[in-house]
């Protein structure tokens, strides 16, 4: 047993209920071996609390009081189950202050769930104070990664092992930039979505930013050859192709679709993304496109794969769920083609970015539904079977901090390793 | 008794100097400041250059929010390093008052310069060191402190002093910061009293300060063109996007009735900022979000500022605001889908706002003085006509609209 806190001369009654805690973790699953989960009351009175672990299961009794009280309370032990699924032992993401054109810092990290440690990968000051975005790690391969750099003398950064390599996308093939990018499971090709993405502000309302593509496109770029080689049916005026996620085989590229519509802002609630499909062999996109999901009261993004599980977020229009209070998170068997809204998942508020740890068993997606603007980071059990657990909140040493940070959380990834920090060899990269 | 003067002297000049010369400087250094008790805070101090003194700074510079705190502090603060460095000439057989304040007096000025206290906390940590190396010296006599030392010593203070009140560049701050100031308190007399036109022809950045007083005060067609207006530029800060253009809007936004948009001017005015945030901006972040309705983001605000050391009385009044308040319902799917977005012309963007149902007589003063500066007379007539109320008087530059419009192209730009 382990006494998180004691207090001899306190009267303690006892109760049936279960505390009311923040963050909730009462009957979560959480990997073994993760970092201790802290929380305090939501009422703020000072808690201490035993820990018993009984098979696979680890009771949490919480005694409260209010501070110099000599009388408190005693609640039910609540459980949090214990799964031996394993989980990828890195999160990477980027944290950024959660709006509007302008930032002061922002960056990549790596956060350990073994423990609370956060480690810098890239910060914004390493390259001048310039954006860094769309990280990713090919296969949660922690040697290897991409991300983007805007600003002047931006571009894309390749890593491999200790080599970076900075390359215009831009100024080759078909001359676009990159923005969302998927790594082909083989590790040669990139599939990237190119969008002419703008920001706009509602003068009225709960919604403070919209963001939408004018156009957008997917590019297929080859690591080896640097090369960028186009598909009729997914680049051109007549649709906004966006999002693409590869099947874990490789042979089949998942995007999201929508017409192109003239004034893209005044039709904004009239844009919805359907899911497509294509075939991918031999280094080429082959046949039509498959529609997987139409909708008219559904646009997709994000789609992301895992097994015959394709997880996507679902907003009432649009291509940029973060702002869509509407956002929730759907899975959809391919084998059956059923689709369902994840509710164990889901909240009032947004839920957006997701990803799948590599054994398929985990997920951490990102959540607004502490304040409505700040994003935090979720995980969840996935039973193979269709069904997730209820999610918990990342843990931190100290639970305020969920509060108290003044940054976002965006675009996490699961990694299978430490990625180490760039800091030194993109300094002198960009330093060039 | 003598030999407690110079200090004395230093304490007092360094005060009053403070008060006179730099009073809204230091209040500035407040609003732009943060000092929180957050992991993300030390983190960020630490992975910066001179954390120690950078964290102690922060600290001190907190309480500049009140009234002859931040004066105390720098005249304790300068006195201090003053009888650190005694000591160390003491140790160093040197007995003149006089020459250990030179480096004081030295310090003050980069104090006074400084836009954080953080380089002053860095030079008093300094003289503290020598103070406790100089302890490995032999003790002294005691030492001597004659008139002329006295004398000497508060000529020093003196020269300090005319340094810091002369000096162009911390005059122009400390009138800046002073409007700054009036403006977040909403004193307009006071923005008026000190952006005057002849202060906004020397300095561009308080025109748009002005004219937004004048707004307020419903007096822009009568004073408009008393001001150096070239442009809608000078009008609106459209064209920029530094710390006072995002100050500006804020405050524009926050009067014009559109809370979204001074949220927005809000996150703009954090980037420019030390930290990625500040007092100020936290202040009126859970100002504007309380405004809004959104308590679930206010509260947050309110958990962030109480780990403040001088917000407690601030946050405690939010929270009781918003437990007697009520949380605005969020908008549906097809609401927020036709919301009207934000325009970057100005005058578009008044007229959203009217669109809109957000109604201030600031708006539409503004948008005839865009008309005016457009030199769109016909439209500057058809609305006129559709404002103005019969029998009231005519605003002054709004009588003749296109001799205005020359006068704008004219220098100089102040009109009497």
């Amino acid at each position: 047993m382990l006494l998180a806190g004691s207090c001899a001369r306190v009267k303690y009654e006892t109760r049936a209920e279960l505390p009311e805690i923040f963050p909730d973790y009462v009957g979560v699953t959480v990997p073994e071996g993760m970092a201790p989960l802290t929380f305090r009351m939501k009422d703020g009175r000072k808690l201490s609390y035993a820990v018993e672990r009984k098979g696979d299961t680890l009771f949490y009794r919480v005694r409260a009081r209010e501070r110099g009280s000599r009388r408190g309370t005693e609640y039910a032990p609540f459980p949090v189950y214990v799964s031996r699924d394993a989980i990828d032992p890195f999160i990477a993401y980027r944290l950024i202050e959660p709006g509007y054109q302008s930032w002061s810092d922002m960056g990549i990290y790596a956060r350990e769930l073994a423990s609370y440690r956060e480690k810098t990968v890239v910060s914004s000051k390493d390259i001048g104070g310039g954006c860094v975005n769309c990280h990713q790690f090919p296969g949660g391969d922690p040697s290897r990664m991409m991300l983007h750099v805007r600003g002047t003398g931006g571009g894309t950064v390749f890593r491999d092992g200790e080599d970076l390599h900075l390359l215009n996308l831009a100024t080759v093939g078909p001359q676009r930039q990159g923005t969302y990018p998927a790594w082909h499971p083989s590790g040669r090709w990139i599939a990237f979505s190119s969008n002419s993405t703008q920001q706009s502000f509602p003068l009225t309302g709960s919604q403070q930013v919209e963001v939408y593509d004018h156009f957008s496109d997917i590019i297929l770029f080859d690591t080896q050859t640097e090369s960028v080689s186009t598909y009729e049916p997914m680049f051109g005026d007549a649709a906004m192709e966006t999002f693409p996620a590869w099947s874990p085989d490789g042979g089949t590229l998942y995007y999201c679709s929508a017409p192109q519509v003239e004034d893209v802002a005044g039709n904004r609630a009239d844009i919805r993304y359907a899911l497509k499909a294509v075939r991918f062999t031999a280094g080429a996109f082959t046949g039509e496109p498959q529609t997987l999901l139409e909708s008219d009261t559904l646009s997709v993004s994000f789609p992301r794969v895992s097994g015959k599980w394709l997880l996507f977020t679902g907003s009432a229009y649009g291509t940029f769920p973060i702002w869509h209070r509407e956002a929730d998170l759907y899975l959809m068997d391919l084998e059956a083609g059923a689709v369902r809204r994840v509710d164990e998942l889901n909240s009032a508020d947004t839920e957006s970015y997701h990803s799948w740890s590599s054994g398929g068993r985990w997920i951490v997606f990102s959540s607004r539904r502490i304040d409505g603007r700040f994003t935090r980071l979720y995980l969840s059990h996935f039973d193979g079977e269709g069904h997730f657990s209820k999610p918990f909140l990342l843990p931190q040493k100290d639970p305020s901090h969920n509060t108290l940070r003044l940054k976002s959380y965006n675009v996490p990834e699961f990694v299978k390793g430490d990625p180490g920090t760039w800091s030194k060899p993109i300094s002198s990269l960009f330093a060039r | 008794m003598k030999r407690f003067l110079p200090p004395v002297i230093l304490f007092l000049g360094v005060f009053l100097v403070t008060l006179l010369a730099q009073k809204y400087t230091f209040v500035a250094q407040e609003q732009n400041g943060l000092f929180l008790l957050s992991r993300d805070y030390f983190a960020g101090r630490f992975a910066s250059p001179l954390p120690v003194s950078g964290i102690l700074g922060d600290f001190l510079a907190q309480f500049f929010r009140f009234s002859f705190y931040a004066q105390a502090i720098v005249a304790a603060g300068v006195t201090l390093a003053f009888l650190l460095l005694q000591g160390v000439f003491r140790r160093l057989r040197v007995r003149w008052a006089w020459v250990p304040m030179v480096p004081a007096v030295a310090l003050w000025i980069v104090v006074a310069f400084g836009h954080t206290p953080q380089r002053g906390v860095f030079l008093i940590l300094v003289c503290a060191g020598l103070w406790l190396l100089s302890r490995l010296l032999p003790s002294p006599e005691k030492g001597k402190c004659g008139w002329v030392d006295v004398a000497l010593c508060a000529l020093l203070v003196a020269a300090g002093a005319g340094v810091i009140a002369l000096h162009p560049s911390l005059r122009r701050r400390e009138i800046v910061a002073g409007t700054q100031y009036a403006v977040t308190l909403g004193n307009w007399d006071r923005v008026l009293a000190v952006a005057t036109p002849e202060r906004c022809a020397a300095d561009e950045t308080l025109t748009p300060l002005a004219l937004l007083a004048l707004g307020e005060k419903g007096m822009l067609g009568d004073r408009i063109f008393d001001y150096p207006v070239r442009g809608e530029n000078d009008f609106d800060c459209c064209d920029r996007s530094d710390e006072e253009s995002a100050f500006f809007r804020t405050f524009l936004d926050e009067r014009l009735g559109s809370y979204n948009e001074a949220v927005h001017a809000l996150y703009q005015l954090a980037a420019t900022q030390e930290h990625g945030m500040s007092f100020l901006v936290l202040r009126q972040l859970l100002i504007d979000y309380y405004r809004l309705g959104d308590y679930a983001l206010a509260e947050k605000y309110c958990a962030v500022l109480s780990r403040s050391l001088c917000h407690g009385q601030f946050v405690r009044r939010f929270r009781r605001e918003m437990a007697a308040g009520k949380a605005r319902t969020p908008d549906t799917p097809a609401a927020r889908g036709v919301a009207p977005l934000a325009s970057r012309d100005p005058l578009h963007h008044l007229y959203l706002l009217e669109a809109a149902g957000i109604h201030s007589p600031a708006a539409v003063d503004r948008m005839l003085c865009t008309l005016l500066l457009r030199g769109e007379t016909e439209a500057f007539r058809t609305l006129f006509d559709s404002v103005h109320k019969a029998g009231a008087p005519v605003p002054r530059y709004y009588q003749n609209p296109r001799s205005n419009l020359s006068a704008t192209s004219r220098e100089p730009y102040i009109k009497n």
